[in-house]
């Protein structure tokens, strides 16, 4: 529960310990019009009792997240964005990640893009592949991720 | 709306930007004159501000009600919403095989 909102969170925690250098959790959207946004990271850092009793993970240690933004062309990656956060223990607010402008949306939208949970599944020239990523060395810390929602808030 | 489609294919973004612009035009119910709310919402989610100055003229069709307006009352923030990406829908990840993956409710 966030104290700030009173809300639940929903997420998810990748825990990688020592090994995990340069892994990451990957997501596609076609959502992203073309136009400048803010970019925003919601990621909660902290520790967790499992219900499966497989003990407490998490960390107090800061994490560092890279999120890149790529545009697919020809089945390739092309890098658009790429910034790095770190991610304190127990913040429960936005880390801002700062401005992405997407440069194209060359798809029809009356083609099925995404279902309605907003998840994409169709890949078209539209689509963005978006990756959160464990640094390459993080010396003493864990090389966990951890994501609520990645936001994307248009600039008028 | 031209401006946030943009491309390669003109026809693609001109068909984008004018889907866009119509699309929360129809409105399910039946809402006369005399109950208009002073919003309604599309099934697209998108609020319609039914401002009274607005109203141009009202034509009754065989099907509903069309309200002829000077102003579309919907802005560009409900069009071009914010984008929000789950953490808990990924498309794939790539983790060590002694990596622990938690999906989290709390």
């Amino acid at each position: 529960m966030n104290p700030l909102t009173g809300t639940a969170f929903k997420d998810i925690y990748l825990n990688m310990g020592s090994s995990g250098a340069n892994r990451y959790v990957s997501y596609y959207t076609n959502q992203l019009y073309t136009t400048k946004y803010k970019v925003y990271l919601m990621s909660l850092n902290d520790k967790v009792v499992s219900p499966q009793a497989d003990g407490t993970y998490g960390t107090d240690s800061t994490l560092n997240h890279t999120v890149r933004i790529f545009n697919r062309q020809a089945d390739t990656l092309a890098l658009r964005f790429e910034n790095s956060v770190n991610v304190t223990a127990n913040t429960y607010t936005e880390f801002y990640l700062g401005e992405f402008t997407n440069d194209e949306y060359n798809w029809l939208l009356s083609y099925p893009a995404s279902s309605p949970s907003g998840v994409a599944y169709t890949l078209n020239p539209a689509t963005r592949y978006i990756r959160v990523a464990a640094p390459a060395t993080a010396t003493g810390r864990p090389f966990n991720l951890t994501m609520n929602y990645l936001k994307f808030e248009p600039v008028f | 709306m031209r401006p946030y489609f943009n491309g390669a294919n003109a026809d693609t973004a001109n068909s984008n930007a004018s889907w866009v612009t119509v699309k929360d035009f129809a409105i399910r119910g039946l809402y006369t004159e005399a109950h208009l709310p002073a919003v309604l919402e599309s099934k697209f989610g998108v609020k319609i501000a039914m401002n009274r100055s607005s109203i141009v003229s009202v034509k009754k069709l065989s099907n509903g009600i069309a309200y002829i307006m000077n102003a579309s009352g919907i802005s560009v923030q409900e069009k071009i919403p914010v984008v929000y990406i789950e953490g808990e829908s990924p498309y794939s990840f790539s983790v060590p095989s002694s990596a622990t993956v938690f999906y989290r409710n709390e």
